[in-house]
């Protein structure tokens, strides 16, 4: 993995940190732990990528009061898929990315809401489909605005 | 799309690879497994650690954000108690006002009736005002209208329960007056001055007479309307546009015009030529705002006379604490 994805990941994860934790912003704010696993997963091995998943959703769980652990498997198991990715897809088009991106934050979301338990989680529809819908575009249009401007994907491709 | 090859192209390194991801996963179910206390331990130790700075941040923003809330709650009550301030204020001036009328009242006899004024505010009525009261509260034209500064104005007309008077500045307000010795004698009417504002003229005066600025300047009863005493202003400046022969003198009035809200109406039964002189005394020829001046004045004497009151009755019973009979020295 080369520097510049490691510090778009590290500020990724501090930029995310600041605006949710720090500012207590919502959804207001896209989802930067999971673009930055996302970022990641695509151009190292799948157990640092797991791992990374890991210990961010380990956070994000950290801050909430049930569940405690569903964000880490989910953002774990979406780390350790991407990773995967890799030998199955090849593309640096901004429809490769922006699917990439899209269908990895949904994943994220419909994972930790099977995780979360039947007491824990909202509505399939609203939780899933809408706001994992809304949230999966958000995080798809910064991804792709941010890979592109900085290089990072085209890059990783031409690593390949 | 082709399958992608391992980076390193080492089936062996793959197999790890993959492995180790795995047993991430499972570690990662794990977690999600433990018991509530394990899995609170480590909510902890994240929240103290990684979290600790960002979580601290947001304290710091709800903290800057309750006292924005509780600075504007402090503005709204300052505001508040700034609008209940002001409001007694002018609570204040007209209970002062009352009471100098109660008291007047008392002093003037039962000639005199406290009627309530108001100002027409329509164009051209400038120095004009409405009183409520008229025939039968015993109003007459040309009755005197009095605060308890002195002579505010006259009663032009009178109708059943109403009566309609000018205050001194209307320009056909006029008042035998005489100095406050008696011995000069004029009329008081209002004048435009240099800067067209309306001013109290004192003319009429011989040419001989001497007047210092600051005399005070009463009605002289002449004239059978108005009686003898109402003090109308203090002389200002000497006015000479008449010549050599007679001296006319800028008068201060005692009464503000504009503050006139309550005053008292001379009634029917008011005898023209008595005397009032010895309703005023010598020291309350004063315009409002000096009156309040002195009262404050006198409130802040009378704390000072209270504090040294307080200091030396505390001093008396030191003297006494320490007398030879408890085993002081006197």
């Amino acid at each position: 993995m080369r520097t510049l994805d490691r510090v778009l990941a590290l500020l990724l994860i501090l930029v995310h940190l600041i605006v949710h934790v720090g500012f207590g912003v919502g959804v207001g704010a896209p989802d930067l732990f999971t673009l930055a696993v996302l970022i990641v997963a695509r151009d190292t091995h799948m157990a640092l990528a797991a791992l990374l998943g890991l210990g961010l959703g380990l956070l994000d769980d950290a801050q909430g009061l049930v569940a405690f652990g569903a964000h880490g498997l989910a953002l774990a198991l979406v780390g350790a898929l991407a990773s995967r990715t890799r030998d199955l897809f090849v593309g640096e088009s901004v429809f490769f990315v922006a699917s990439y991106l899209l269908v990895g934050k949904w994943a994220r979301d419909l994972l930790h809401w099977l995780l979360a338990g039947a007491d824990n989680r909202g509505a399939f529809t609203e939780t899933v489909l809408v706001e994992g819908g809304l949230g999966a575009l958000y995080v798809a249009a910064v991804g792709l605005f941010l890979m592109f401007t900085t290089g990072a994907f085209r890059r990783t491709a031409r690593v390949r | 799309m082709p399958p992608y090859a391992p980076q390193d192209g080492s089936e062996s390194a793959a197999r790890l690879e993959f492995r180790t991801g795995v047993a991430v996963l499972v570690a990662a179910l794990v977690i999600t497994l433990m018991p509530p206390r394990y899995q609170e331990a480590v909510a902890s130790a994240l929240r103290g650690t990684a979290l600790k700075p960002f979580l601290a941040l947001q304290e710091e923003l709800v903290r800057a954000r309750t006292r924005a809330e509780v600075a504007g709650v402090l503005q709204i009550r300052i505001d508040s108690l700034t609008g209940l301030a002001m409001g007694r204020t002018t609570l204040e001036e007209e209970n002062r006002r009352l009471r100098g009328l109660l008291q007047l009242r008392g002093r003037l006899g039962p000639e005199w009736a406290s009627v309530q004024v108001l100002r027409p505010g329509t164009p051209d009525s400038e120095g004009m005002l409405l009183v409520d009261a008229g025939l039968v509260q015993g109003v007459r034209p040309r009755a005197p209208l009095v605060t308890r500064e002195g002579l505010g104005g006259v009663i032009r007309e009178v109708s059943a329960n109403q009566a309609v008077g000018m205050d001194w500045t209307h320009s056909d307000f006029s008042a035998s007056a005489m100095t406050l010795d008696g011995l000069h004698y004029g009329m008081v009417r209002s004048d435009l001055g240099i800067l067209q504002e309306t001013r109290l003229l004192f003319e009429g005066l011989p040419f001989s007479a001497e007047v210092d600025s600051g005399t005070v300047v009463v009605t002289s009863g002449l004239g059978g309307n108005i009686p003898r005493g109402l003090p109308i202003g203090r002389v200002v400046v000497e006015e000479t546009s008449e010549g050599e022969w007679r001296k006319n003198f800028w008068l201060q009035p005692f009464v503000e015009a504009g503050s006139i809200t309550l005053a008292l109406v001379g009634l029917e039964g008011l005898r023209p030529q008595e005397d009032l002189s010895a309703v005023w005394e010598r020291d309350d020829f004063l315009r409002a705002e000096e009156r309040l001046r002195v009262g404050e004045q006198f409130e802040g004497d009378a704390a000072l006379r209270d504090t040294v009151r307080i200091l030396r009755d505390s001093l008396a019973l030191l003297r006494r604490g320490s007398g030879p009979e408890n085993g002081g020295v006197r």
